[in-house]
C-alpha cells in the first residue's frame, strides 16, 4: 500500500523522499522516528533550561531555609551539605545523570524524595484534567451542535454569549466565585478537603464536582466556538444538502452525518487543552486547596527547592512534549495524506 | 456509524456527569464529626485548623522559624519551660523546677512521669543532648547564636545543670519555647535521618503525629500520656492545606473547618460581622525600613532625619495599615519585651519644612532612593507608595521595586543591598535580640551602622538586665536610640495575620506569636 513514490508533493520533500528511496524505511517510521527525536531533543534543552532557570531565580534555599535569622557560618554549612557549592555545570551534570537514572533528588524542605512527591500528586492532577475535559466536551460539543443547527435564533445568540464570558473570565476568579456560590447554596457540600480516590471515591468524587466544572466550563467555551464553526462549515457540504434532501430531518443529518465530519478539529483542540490543563491547573489547585503538580510547582519554585521545581518543570515539559506527539500520531490517522500514509 | 457512537457517546458522558452530580449532591452532608456541648475546654471531639502553607524547614523543633513550622512543632514538643497566657511568666513544663545557683548557672529538675510520644521516659541525658544540639553547627539551627552555653551537663536521673559563659537574661524564655529548645529523645533523634526527621517528630507535646500527607494533610491525634492531664482538650486535630485566604475563609464560613488565619483586615471585619471568633490584635508586625547608612544618600544622618520627620506617621497608619497599626520602634509593641512609641519619639513628629531644612543642610541635591519591598505580601505596598508621595513633597524621589522574600533576604544578608533601604516586616520572634542583630549585629555583612554604643547596649539588654522588666525598659531605649541616629525607619507596627475560630473551639487564647502554643487548653 505505502510506497515512497507515492508521497505527494515531491517539491516540498525532495531531499527526504531521495534518503528514503535509498534507505527504504517505511515512511510512518520515518515519521515518527523523527518526532520522537526531536521530542528527545526538546526534553534535552527543556532539562538546561529547567536547570538554567531554577538556578538564576534570585534568592537560594539556603537562605530561605536558614532564615534571616542564621549566622554566616549555618548557612555556609548549609550550603556545603546541600551540595550547592559546586560550579553550576558540574551541579547541572550531577542532576542530569540522577535523573536519566531515574533519581528526581531529595526535597530541601521535606526531605521526601521528589518522586514519591510527583507520584503523589500526579495521580490528582490528571484525575482533575480529565474530569475538566469531560465538562468541557459535556458543554462545548453539544452546545456548539445545537447554536450552529439554530444559527442566528435566540438559543444560538445565548451560547455565543456564553461562551465569551467563559473565555474573558480567568479560571481562578471563576473558581472563587464557585467557592463563594457553593457555600452560600449547599453549605454542608465539602468543597474543600480533597481526599485520593483510593481512600474514600464518594468522597473524592464530591471534591472533584467544583474544581472540574471550574477548569471545564471556560475551557468548554473553546470547544463549544469550534463545534459551532466547524458544524456551519459542515451544512455547506454537499452530503448534508444530499442527507436533507433524501428526507433526513435536520436533527437526523446533523447526527447521522454532521457531528463526525465537524469533530476531527474538535479532537484535535480537546487533546491539546489536556496537556494545558496540566498548566492551568496551578491556578485551580490553588484556590481548591487540592494537593496537584500544579501546587507542587509553585510552591517549589516560590521556595526554591530546585530538585522538585526542575522535576516538576521537566514533567510540565513533557507532558506538552508527549500530548504533541500523541497528536502527531493522530495527524495521519484522521488525515492519511500526512506522514505519506496512503 | 462512527458519528451515530460518538454523539452517543457525547449524550452519554453529559448524562453521567449530571448524573453524578446529582448522584453526589444527594449524599453530600454525610461528613460526620462529633461537637461539643458544654462550656467547658476538655471535651474530645475533633477539630479541623485550615492552614496557608505547611511547615517550611519540617517537624524538627529547632529548625522551625517559620510561622508554619512554629505552630506545627508547638503542639509536639515542648521545652523545659513554658510561658504562661501572658507569654512572659514562665511555667514548669519538661522540668518541674529550676533555680538559678549562680549569675552563670542553672539547675533544673526533671518531671516525673513524662515520656516521649513513643512511650520512652525523658531522661536526663535526652535534655542535655537536646540543648548540645541546638549549638551543634552541624544541626544548622537558626538558633545557635542565641546560645552561649560553657557546659550542659546531667547531674544524677533527674536534674541538668546548665553553665554559661556570660549571664544571660534570654535564656530561661528561650527555654519556654517549642522552636527554640524543645526537648528530643536522643535515641530516636539519633535513629532517625535529617530529611526523616521533617517528617515524623517524637515529641513530649499535647498532640502526636498520625499521618502527615505533604500537600493536603497533617492529622494528629491526642496524647494519650501527656503529663498535664486532663489536657488536651480534642481527641484529634487536622490541619489541612488550604493556601488561598479566601478559600479559607470560606471554608470557616461553611463550618467545613474550624480555624485558621487570615491576613487581610477586610476579611478579619467579614469574619465578624457574621460571628466567628477573632483573636485580638497583636502589633507584632513593626514595619521595618533598614536604612543603608554605610553607602549611598543615606550614610548621611540628615538625610536619614528628613526622611523621618518627612513621613506622616498618622496618614501611614490611617491608610497604610488600615487603621489598625500604632507607634513603633525596631522592637514590635506585641513582643513580650517591646513597647509602642510615643508621639515624642526623636523625629517621630511629621514636620514638612524642618524635612526641608534638614534636607537643605544636609547639602545632597536630588535625593533619589531606593526601597526593596517582598513582593509576595500585597498589603505592604500602599504603605510604600504613600510614603513616596510624602518624600516627593519634600523633594526625595523614592523608587519601589519588589522582590521575591528569598532574594530580599538574600540581598540583605549577603549585604549587596542593591537598595537604599529594604523592608521587613517582623514577627514574633523567639528573642528580642534577634532584631537588633538582624540588622545591627557587629561584624556580619548585612550591618550597614557602625555604632559601638549601639552595641554595648544591645548586648547589655541580654547580659546585663536582672529581669523581663529591665530588660524592657532596655529595649525601649534601644528604640528610642534607633529613632533618634534613624538607623532604621517604622512607620508603625500591625499585627500580622489573626487567628479565626468558629464555636467549636471554646476558651482559645491567641498568642501574640500566631503558633497557637495555648492549644491544648482548649
Amino acid at each position: 500500500m505505502s510506497s515512497a513514490t507515492q508521497v505527494p508533493s515531491p517539491k516540498v520533500r525532495p531531499p527526504e523522499e531521495r534518503a528514503a528511496r535509498r534507505f527504504a524505511p517505511p515512511p510512518l517510521v520515518l515519521f515518527l522516528g523523527t518526532r520522537l527525536l526531536r521530542g528527545v531533543l526538546v526534553m534535552f534543552l527543556l532539562s538546561i533550561i529547567a536547570f538554567g532557570l531554577v538556578h538564576m531565580l534570585p534568592g537560594n534555599s539556603v537562605d530561605l531555609l536558614a532564615g534571616p535569622y542564621s549566622t554566616p557560618e549555618v548557612r555556609a554549612q548549609l550550603t556545603r551539605d546541600l551540595g550547592l557549592d559546586g560550579p553550576l555545570i558540574e551541579q547541572y551534570t550531577h542532576w542530569l545523570g540522577n535523573v536519566l537514572r531515574g533519581d528526581f533528588g531529595i526535597s530541601v524542605f521535606n526531605g521526601q524524595p521528589v518522586r514519591t512527591l510527583i507520584a503523589d500528586r500526579l495521580p490528582n492532577t490528571l484525575e482533575l484534567a480529565i474530569a475538566a475535559t469531560i465538562v468541557s466536551i459535556a458543554w462545548g460539543v453539544p452546545f456548539g451542535a445545537i447554536a450552529a443547527m439554530k444559527r442566528g435564533r435566540f438559543f444560538d445568540r445565548v451560547a455565543r454569549s456564553a461562551t465569551f464570558l467563559g473565555l474573558a473570565t480567568p479560571v481562578f476568579a471563576f473558581g472563587v466565585a464557585l467557592v463563594l456560590f457553593a457555600s452560600m447554596v449547599m453549605p454542608s457540600w465539602p468543597t474543600l478537603g480533597w481526599v485520593p480516590f483510593t481512600a474514600d471515591p464518594v468522597r473524592n468524587v464530591q471534591a472533584l464536582v467544583l474544581p472540574a466544572l471550574a477548569l471545564g466550563l471556560p475551557l468548554g467555551s473553546t470547544i463549544c466556538r469550534y463545534m459551532r464553526a466547524s458544524m456551519l462549515e459542515v451544512y455547506e457540504q454537499d452530503y448534508m444538502r444530499t442527507a436533507l434532501a433524501t428526507g433526513s430531518t435536520r436533527l437526523q443529518a446533523t447526527v447521522r452525518h454532521g457531528l463526525r465530519n465537524a469533530s476531527g478539529p474538535v479532537v484535535t483542540i480537546a487533546g491539546l487543552q489536556l496537556a494545558g490543563m496540566v498548566g492551568q491547573s496551578i491556578l485551580i489547585e490553588n484556590v481548591f486547596a487540592i494537593p496537584g503538580i500544579g501546587q507542587l510547582t509553585v510552591t517549589s519554585i516560590l521556595q526554591k527547592d530546585y530538585a522538585a521545581a526542575q522535576a516538576c518543570i521537566l514533567l510540565l515539559g513533557g507532558v506538552f512534549v508527549v500530548m504533541n506527539l500523541v497528536v502527531d500520531l493522530f495527524y495521519p490517522l484522521i488525515n492519511p495524506k500526512v506522514g505519506g500514509l496512503r | 456509524m462512527a458519528g451515530k457512537r460518538m454523539g452517543r457517546g457525547m449524550l452519554g458522558a453529559l448524562a453521567l456527569t449530571t448524573a453524578a452530580t446529582l448522584a453526589v449532591a444527594g449524599c453530600s452532608g454525610s461528613g460526620s464529626s462529633s461537637s461539643g456541648s458544654s462550656g467547658t475546654a476538655a471535651r474530645g471531639g475533633a477539630l479541623v485548623v485550615a492552614d496557608d502553607s505547611q511547615p517550611l524547614s519540617g517537624l524538627d523543633p529547632i529548625m522551625a522559624q517559620a510561622f508554619n513550622a512554629k505552630r506545627m512543632v508547638a503542639q509536639f514538643y515542648e521545652g523545659l519551660l513554658a510561658l504562661d497566657t501572658d507569654t512572659t511568666t514562665l511555667k514548669p513544663a519538661v522540668a518541674e523546677s529550676w533555680k538559678q545557683v549562680s549569675p552563670t548557672e542553672y539547675e533544673f529538675t526533671l518531671r516525673k512521669g513524662v515520656t516521649f510520644h513513643d512511650g520512652t521516659p525523658v531522661k536526663a541525658t535526652d535534655v542535655v543532648f537536646s540543648l548540645k544540639r541546638i549549638v551543634d553547627p552541624k544541626t544548622h539551627s537558626p538558633y545557635v547564636s542565641l546560645y552561649t552555653f560553657k557546659d550542659v551537663k546531667a547531674v544524677g536521673e533527674d536534674k541538668v545543670t546548665i553553665t554559661l559563659k556570660e549571664p544571660q537574661a534570654s535564656l530561661l524564655h528561650l527555654l519556654a519555647q517549642p522552636w527554640s529548645a524543645g526537648i528530643v529523645s536522643e535515641q530516636w533523634t539519633k535513629s532517625k535521618s535529617e530529611n526523616e526527621r521533617k517528617t515524623q517528630e517524637n515529641g513530649t507535646g499535647p498532640y502526636k503525629l498520625a499521618a502527615y500527607q505533604e500537600g493536603s494533610l497533617i492529622k494528629t491525634v491526642k496524647f494519650a500520656g501527656y503529663w498535664d492531664k486532663p489536657k488536651p482538650g480534642f481527641d484529634a486535630i487536622d490541619y489541612r492545606l488550604i493556601p488561598d485566604e479566601s478559600t479559607r475563609v470560606q471554608a470557616l464560613q461553611s463550618g467545613s473547618v474550624d480555624m485558621t488565619q487570615v491576613k487581610l483586615p477586610k476579611n478579619v471585619e467579614a469574619l465578624k460581622r457574621r460571628g466567628i471568633n477573632v483573636g485580638p490584635t497583636h502589633n507584632v508586625g513593626s514595619y521595618w525600613l533598614g536604612m543603608n547608612a554605610a553607602q549611598g544618600p543615606l550614610a548621611n544622618e540628615k538625610v536619614r532625619k528628613a526622611i523621618s520627620v518627612g513621613i506622616d506617621r498618622q496618614q501611614l497608619i490611617k491608610i497604610g495599615s488600615q487603621g489598625v497599626g500604632e507607634l513603633a520602634g525596631i522592637v514590635p509593641p506585641a513582643d513580650p519585651l517591646g513597647a509602642a512609641a510615643t508621639a515624642d519619639f526623636p523625629n517621630y513628629t511629621y514636620n514638612q519644612a524642618e524635612a526641608k531644612k534638614l534636607l537643605a543642610e544636609s547639602g545632597a541635591k536630588d535625593v533619589k532612593l531606593t526601597v526593596a519591598l517582598q513582593s509576595e505580601i500585597p498589603e505592604i505596598l500602599p504603605t510604600a507608595q504613600l510614603m513616596k508621595q510624602q518624600l516627593s513633597e519634600i523633594g526625595i524621589e523614592l523608587e519601589i521595586k519588589q522582590l521575591p522574600f528569598g532574594q530580599l533576604v538574600g540581598n540583605l544578608l549577603s549585604g549587596k543591598w542593591n537598595a537604599d533601604m529594604i523592608q521587613l516586616t517582623a514577627a514574633l520572634n523567639a528573642d528580642a535580640s534577634q532584631y537588633l542583630a538582624l540588622w545591627f549585629a557587629k561584624g556580619i555583612p548585612s550591618t550597614k551602622i557602625d555604632d559601638p554604643k549601639l552595641w554595648q547596649m544591645m548586648s547589655d539588654a541580654v547580659t546585663k538586665a536582672k529581669d523581663d522588666a529591665e530588660r524592657k525598659r532596655m529595649y525601649a531605649e534601644i528604640n528610642r536610640y534607633v529613632a533618634e541616629r534613624v538607623y532604621m525607619v517604622v512607620p508603625y507596627a500591625a499585627p500580622i495575620a489573626y487567628d479565626v475560630w468558629g464555636p467549636k473551639l471554646k476558651k482559645f487564647e491567641a498568642d501574640p506569636s500566631g503558633t497557637r502554643i495555648f492549644l491544648k487548653n482548649s
